[in-house]
Order: C-alpha cells, then structure tokens, then sequence
C-alpha cells in the first residue's frame, strides 16, 4: 500500500477548491453591482417625481424599501450562488485526491 | 488507518507542538466529518425543484400581466385597487403554495428568504395600488414597482436553477 503525503494532499485539495471559488466570484459580484446601481436609479427617478409634484414621501418609501428588498433577494441568491460554489469546491477537491486516498488505504472512502 | 490518524490529530492537539499544522489539521477534520457517507458527494443545499422553477415564472407572469393592466387602466375606476384587491389574494395563495412546498425540502432556507421577500414585495405593490387612489398604479409608480419584483423572482429562479448543479 503506497504511502499517504497528508500535507499534499490537503494543498492539492486546496488549490482545486481556490480555482473552483474564484471562477464564480466575478458572477456573484456582477449581479450584485446590477442591484446597487438600480438603487441609484429608483433614488433618482424620487427626486424627479417629487419636482413634478407626482410622488407621495409614502410612495417614495414604499418604493425605495422595494428596491432594498429586491437587494436583499440578490443578496440571498449570490450567498446561495457562493454555497454552491463551496460545495462544488470541496466535492472537485474531494474528487482530485479520490483514488489516491481510497487506494492508498485500501477502502472506498471517497 | 484514519481511525489512528484521527487519535493521532487528537493528541498532537494536546501537546505544546502540534504533528500536524493548525491549518492543514482543520482541513483534515473537515474532510473526515463531510466524507463520513463513504462515497457520498456533499450537498449543503437542497436540489433543484422542476414545480418551484416552474410555479414562480408563472406567478411572475401572472404579476407582471396585472401591473401592465392596471397601468393601462390608472386613472378610471376598473383601475382602482378597490376593484382589483382579489388579484392580490390569489397572488398570496399562489406564493403560499409555493413556500409550503419548499419548505418540505431539507436545507432550502435561502429559498425560503426569497419567498418571504417576494412576499413582500407583492405587500408593497398592493400598498401602492391603494395609496394611488382614484389614479389607481399610474406608470411612474408601476415602473420602477414591477421593475424591483422582476428582479425578486429573478433571484429566487436564479438560485432554484443554480441548484441543477451543471445538470
């Protein structure tokens, strides 16, 4: 039975688990910034009612706290989106050291 | 074998220099708690649901159908919230059944939130549709309303599709 490296195999299991993580980053942040930049918008199109005369400050809050729901359910999907990506991570980190480990102890383990 | 590597990790924790570092030590723990099932890949989300994905894009049809109606006709009385409040009973039924049914999922939390939070929005757009009074959900209102729910239920598919996992 071949001789297990512990450390090598938890930097192989490490650097497979970073390259899975930072390949979804920049999905989680793009769809986030989206989110920040309509808030502006919605803040904006306040002010330009509210010089019209066409708004409420009640519609406007109401508005407004739509817009930081909607933020908030953005929020939830890129934690979810970013769970996934973890749990991805760890099965392809899982996965890279598989036969090493299950032939090296002489079990199915993985 | 991982039986002895396990006492062995439990030792070295007891002693002053540790065998093994911190680091690669919790990696290790970790490893040996999420493999426990022997050949069982992790999940720590719930998988995707066909009748979840399916029943928010036809509420959000449903939704965006009515605010579009509702701008068409703000300012006569068939536009007025008075004369619409029914749509927004059926519109938290709908969403009830689609949070009863999520709920019977194992670790569907964030769903769930989503759920919560399109619930609210629908809350919000109803509380707009009556502040406006005679003028019913004029466009200004409408607008930037629709646009918020839009994204909610993007969200909430969004994640439910993530959950296909490449499938």
């Amino acid at each position: 039975m071949p001789a297990l490296d512990i450390e090598a195999l938890v930097k192989q299991m490490a650097t497979v688990a970073s390259g899975v993580l930072k390949a979804k980053w920049p999905e989680i942040q793009s769809y986030a910034n989206t989110e920040f930049k309509k808030l502006g918008e919605t803040v904006k199109l306040i002010a330009e009612e509210k010089a019209k005369g066409q708004i409420s400050e009640e519609e406007a809050l109401l508005l407004l706290d739509m817009q930081k729901s909607a933020m908030r359910s953005v929020l939830v999907t890129s934690e979810g989106i970013g769970i996934l990506a973890a749990e991805e991570a760890i099965n392809a980190a899982l996965g890279a050291v598989r036969d090493v480990v299950n032939s090296a102890i002489g079990w199915t383990l993985l | 074998m991982f039986l002895d590597l396990f006492q062995m990790i439990t030792a070295a924790k007891i002693q002053m220099r540790p065998l093994i570092p911190n680091q690669t030590r919790a990696v290790l723990l970790a490893v040996l708690i999420l493999t426990s099932g022997a050949g069982c890949k992790v999940r720590l989300i719930s998988d995707y649901d066909e009748i979840t994905d399916t029943s928010a894009t036809q509420l959000q049809k449903k939704v965006e159908g009515f605010v579009h109606k509702m701008v068409s006709l703000a300012g006569t009385p068939a536009g007025t919230f008075t004369q619409n409040a029914a749509f927004y009973d059926e519109a938290r039924t709908d969403l009830s059944a689609i949070r009863v049914r999520a709920k019977a999922f194992e670790k569907n939390d964030l769903t769930i939130q989503e759920i919560d939070l399109v619930q609210k929005g629908i809350d919000d757009l109803q509380a707009l549709h009556k502040i406006g009074g005679d003028r019913g959900l004029r466009s200004a209102v409408a607008d930037p309303a629709l646009s918020a729910l839009n994204t909610q239920f993007t969200a909430l598919i969004k994640l439910e599709l993530a959950k296909k996992r490449g499938q």
